[in-house]
């Protein structure tokens, strides 16, 4: 190999591995993230009896014995409730969220957001 | 031999170079209020800075360890960068080389630190910037930015005034990180760029691309008189003369006052027979 090769190629190869690198993390790279989301779902309640029900006061006059409560009626009901959803991440959202410490490895190994998205974020570094 | 025009230009602008280091600031410190946080910096400013325009690469770096995430655009943008110009950004555009450089303005007594003391940035780049991340995650108390006297400064401190201020009391931060801004912050008045040539980890990444970029430093041995002003001149303790792309050169461009020395590019040059670009190895030197 020429003199002139030898020195041109280690810088070369770099720029090109580094130009790269840069493209791949900055434009297609995603990390999967786990995030607490608020959904809506449909969740069943139940209502607490009434306070008055029919026969509550015993019988007529208050005499005779005091009835129990109707059973409570299942209710359907939309909620907002959180739930764990695994995002895919771009690396340099990743980047944005460590900058203010709002991402953390689990022990499990996976990587979670330590706010809910849409809501604000930490504003600084944790250090 | 008679100066070229590049080699003029190149000594004008080393004499400017506090200039060059000024005008970087204003880059970094974010005037337009853009806070690309998602993009990472070349240089050693802290994104908890109220005013800082990108992110850390080393806190970048840090923090992708402890999540067991390889940081593609980071070293990327450290690879793009040394690979261009090597440490050229320590001696021109790192805003915290700019204020160990104003303290060296500041006339108190110098000494020169041995070379192997430089080794120790790379015990810091391993050891806290990677394996203790690594291991014991971000909130171990030798994780690197918990020790940083860059993010004490520009972080910690004003962010600190910044919450008093809005009424929520003085809330002190890390005393490590204090105690090391204390220490680097007392090292600057008796030795250049202290933190620079023993821990930082940002200028030992960029140290090892001076043997391999496509800018570098030429040495000519055939103009050199063999007087020694190189040397001196240096202020970084590089030797130029002998051993010129030391990993500790930070490109200042001082001593290209001498005309045995020049900036060129791997693609140029090689007319002369006898000039030196590409050192043995990777040396550090007092
Ligand atoms: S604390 Fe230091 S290493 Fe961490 S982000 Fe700030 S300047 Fe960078
Ligand atoms: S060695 Fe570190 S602190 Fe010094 S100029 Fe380079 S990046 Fe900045
Ligand atoms: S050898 Fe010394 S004087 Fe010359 S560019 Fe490097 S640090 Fe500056």
């Amino acid at each position: 190999m020429s003199r002139s090769l030898r020195r041109i190629l280690p810088p070369v190869t770099l720029l090109v591995a580094g130009a790269c690198a840069l493209i791949y993390g900055a434009s297609a790279r995603t990390v999967p993230v786990v995030a607490e989301v608020m959904v809506e779902k449909e969740v069943i309640v139940l209502d607490p009896p009434p306070r008055d029900w029919p026969g509550s006061r015993g019988g007529p006059g208050g005499r005779g014995p005091i009835l129990p409560p109707p059973p409570p009626r299942p209710r359907r009901v939309k909620q907002q409730v959180a739930e764990e959803q695994v995002q895919v991440t771009p690396e340099p959202k990743v980047t944005r969220d460590v900058t203010v410490g709002g991402i953390t490895r689990l022990q499990d190994g996976r990587i979670k957001l330590t706010y809910r998205p849409g809501e604000d974020g930490p504003a600084l570094c944790p250090t | 031999m008679a100066a070229s025009r590049l080699d003029r230009s190149v000594r004008w602008l080393a004499g400017r170079r506090a200039w060059v280091q000024g005008l970087f600031l204003v880059v970094w410190l974010d005037p337009l209020m853009l806070r690309l946080h998602n993009v990472c910096g070349p240089v050693f400013h802290c994104y908890s800075c109220p005013l800082a325009a990108f992110a850390c690469p080393i806190g970048v770096l840090a923090n992708f360890s402890a999540l067991h995430l390889f940081p593609f655009a980071a070293v990327g943008t450290l690879v793009v960068i040394g690979a261009g110009i090597g440490n050229a950004l320590c001696g021109w555009a790192c805003p915290f080389g700019f204020l160990q450089d104003a303290a060296g303005w500041i006339p108190t007594p110098r000494f020169r630190l041995p070379a192997w003391t430089g080794y120790a940035r790379y015990l810091v780049l391993v050891s806290l910037v990677v394996v203790v991340p690594y291991l014991w995650s971000e909130s171990h108390s030798l994780f690197f930015c918990r020790l940083c006297p860059a993010g004490a400064l520009e972080g910690a401190l004003p962010n600190t005034v910044n919450v008093a201020r809005a009424g929520g009391g003085i809330v002190l931060p890390n005393a490590a990180k204090l105690i090391v801004l204390g220490v680097v912050l007392v090292a600057m008045l008796f030795t250049l760029r202290p933190w620079c040539k023993v821990l930082c980890p940002l200028g030992a990444v960029f140290g090892l691309f001076n043997q391999a970029s496509m800018v570098t430093l030429r040495f000519r041995s055939n103009t050199c008189q063999g007087c020694g002003q190189c040397d001196k001149m240096c202020r970084y303790g590089v030797l130029p003369n002998r051993n010129v792309n030391n990993s500790r050169c930070i490109r200042c461009l001082e001593c290209t006052k001498c005309g045995a020395l020049a900036v060129g590019t791997v693609f140029t040059g090689s007319a002369e027979a006898d000039e030196t670009t590409l050192g043995p190895a990777v040396k550090l030197r007092g």
